[in-house]
């Protein structure tokens, strides 16, 4: 199998489009299926009422619910799928994710403190977004050592995960802490939202600008996170701005992270499963990697909502539970399956 | 391609290095780099490399005229290419897409490959015989392939000057000669240089042409092999007693053979 520019480039773009598709059709079943399921036709004809503007029977309303909610799912779950790759290409480790560095804990406690104190849900959206940057302006500080590039020899950014994993540590406490002295009524929404909880999401456009703007310039970026993956610090010597590329693996990162714990609570997995999923299925050719993680996580989150949806009718679940229930045993199967594969 | 160190002093903390550096390294000349464990080897390439910054009071490292810090990374890179020491592999890339990343350089505007680059790789891949290894994982390969594929990709850099850390570690000895003539050969032939740290003085004495050597107190020598390499000067260097010896028109160096 000789690697020619045409074959990676038709390759990649193929099997964007298939998972494009396949992404549609997830969302086409997650919003036929619920307490109430809608056939093929129903949602056909409830999707010509939406695009003509008069939703009016009980099936266009509820396409349009589902499909809002299937939307928030998919940004949640393209960001934090995108945020995994960035994060293990970052800290060269194939078991990093997004929430590995603490930004997820910030916004935890920005989250629950507003919870605590008002009940506004927009204000609690903001909170977790700046909780969420000020972790990350905090690692920044103390680790910008590694975002010089020209640290260790052996490129693994130890300070910055060290840091990150202490501060996430540090966030965990104050969430426990919040989480003893709240009130019993409030209890159930803030383990909902560390859980990971869709239903309270809306239609907005924030989280796809932000996910589609990363998108791009990380494509963009993707053949110089490929050296940088291979020869970390040694890239240096091939015309890569190393700490430069750090930083900005990082602000992005730490971004979406943001973006997503904001929008939908601390959702597990998505951002460490996905990846390797699509590492495992297509390689770690970050061209490809970077988009195609993002469409599979997304798909995967609007799954595993229209699951949590469904599976215990007419109780809701949470989708982390849902996620974390699949992302588990996939994990460990692919685990098993790759160290097969490698041994000689 | 020229390299010239000026008055460079190097210290890892307290300990000297190397003091007030003054050398040049022309077109066509092949170095080798001979010192004991912590003799600030490794630091002085890395730091010939540009990959350590220097204080401005440390000297000055200038290739083509042109101190190291002025050089773009991208014009530097397609000048002087650099073999690290050890290799931390921890993605599964295939050994072709490590010889076509030491490419960028020259590739920095496309997004893709061109069947050219991977003529290119396929070539240098097969030059250090390791052909038919281009798709495998790079972490399943021995500590020997996985050598001779970093040295392939240095090769696809292509630059004028080569800074070389320990290249021939992990190779037999089949791959050791035939790695360092190589080298010798881009010297003669293409009138690249090459800057060869290694422990194998017999090795280094075949292909290079000059030696610095590296005294353990920040002094050093440097000058043709032929004078620059003898007992005395190695015994002193490498801190244990080294017998030269003449076979034929071959000369080699030898630990004493102690009596005991």
């Amino acid at each position: 199998m000789i690697f020619t520019d045409q074959y990676s480039a038709s390759r990649t773009y193929a099997t964007l489009a298939i998972l494009g598709l396949l992404a549609l059709l997830c969302i086409a079943l997650a919003c036929c299926l619920g307490s109430v399921s809608l056939s093929l036709a129903e949602l056909l004809t409830a999707l010509s009422e939406l695009v003509r503007g008069e939703p009016s029977s009980m099936s266009a309303t509820l396409f349009e619910l589902r499909l809002h909610r299937a939307l928030a799912g998919f940004v949640t779950g393209g960001t934090l799928a995108l945020a995994g790759v960035l994060m293990q290409a970052l800290l060269r480790n194939p078991l990093a994710e997004p929430y590995v560095l603490g930004v997820s804990g910030g916004a935890a406690v920005g989250a629950l403190l507003a919870m605590l104190l008002c009940s506004v849900a927009w204000i609690i959206d903001v909170a977790a977004f700046a909780g969420a940057a000020l972790v990350a302006s905090l690692l920044f500080m103390l680790a910008y050592n590694d975002f010089k590039g020209s640290g260790s020899s052996q490129g693994t950014v130890t300070t910055l995960l060290l840091t990150g994993v202490i501060v996430g540590s540090g966030c965990m406490a104050i969430i426990s802490l919040i989480l003893s002295i709240s009130p019993d009524g409030q209890l159930r929404s803030m383990v909902f939202w560390l859980i990971g909880d869709l239903s309270g999401a809306e239609l907005r456009y924030v989280p796809w600008v932000i996910m589609l703007t990363v998108l791009a310039y990380c494509m963009k970026l993707a053949r110089v996170i490929n050296v940088a993956a291979l020869y970390s610090d040694g890239a240096s010597t091939l015309g890569i701005s190393v700490g430069r590329l750090r930083k900005i693996l990082f602000f992005c990162a730490a971004l979406l992270t943001a973006s997503a714990v904001s929008n939908a609570g601390s959702i597990g997995f998505v951002g460490l499963v996905m990846p390797h999923a699509c590492r495992f299925a297509w390689g770690p050719d970050h061209r490809l990697l970077i988009p195609a993680s993002c469409i599979a996580g997304g798909s995967f989150v609007v799954l595993a909502d229209a699951l949590a949806r469904t599976i215990a009718a007419p109780q809701q679940l949470p989708v982390g539970v849902i996620t974390a229930l699949i992302g588990v045993p996939l994990f460990l199967v692919q685990l098993h399956q790759q160290r097969r594969h490698y041994l000689p | 391609m020229q390299l010239q160190v000026t008055n460079l002093s190097l210290a890892i903390g307290s300990k000297p290095l190397i003091h007030h550096l003054d050398w040049r390294v022309n077109p066509g000349e092949c170095w080798c780099i001979i010192g004991r464990n912590g003799a600030g080897k490794t630091t002085l390439l890395r730091s010939l490399a540009g990959l350590n910054e220097l204080p401005r009071a440390a000297g000055d490292i200038a290739i083509n005229c042109q101190r190291l810090r002025n050089w773009s990374l991208l014009e530097l890179a397609k000048v002087r290419s650099y073999l690290a020491q050890g290799r931390n592999d921890v993605f599964a890339y295939p050994a072709i897409e490590t010889v076509m990343a030491a490419r960028h350089p020259y590739n920095d505007g496309n997004y893709w490959e061109s069947s050219e680059d991977v003529a290119m790789a396929q070539a240098a891949l097969a030059e250090l015989d390791v052909a038919d290894l281009a798709h495998r994982d790079v972490r399943s390969l021995s500590g020997g392939e996985r050598q001779r594929v970093a040295i392939a990709a240095l090769l696809a850099q292509d630059a004028e000057l080569m800074l070389l850390d320990e290249p021939t570690n992990s190779l037999d000895l089949a791959h050791q000669v035939s790695v360092m003539q190589l080298f010798s050969e881009r010297c003669t032939k293409h009138k690249k240089s090459v800057l060869v740290v290694s422990h194998d003085l017999n090795l280094a004495y075949g292909m290079a042409t000059h030696a610095l050597l590296m005294m353990d107190d920040g002094q050093w020598i440097t000058g043709q092999v032929a004078e620059v390499m003898n007992e005395a000067n190695l015994s002193r260097c490498l801190g244990y007693p080294i017998e030269q010896i003449q076979h034929g028109d071959r000369t080699l160096f030898l630990p004493l053979h102690s009596i005991s």
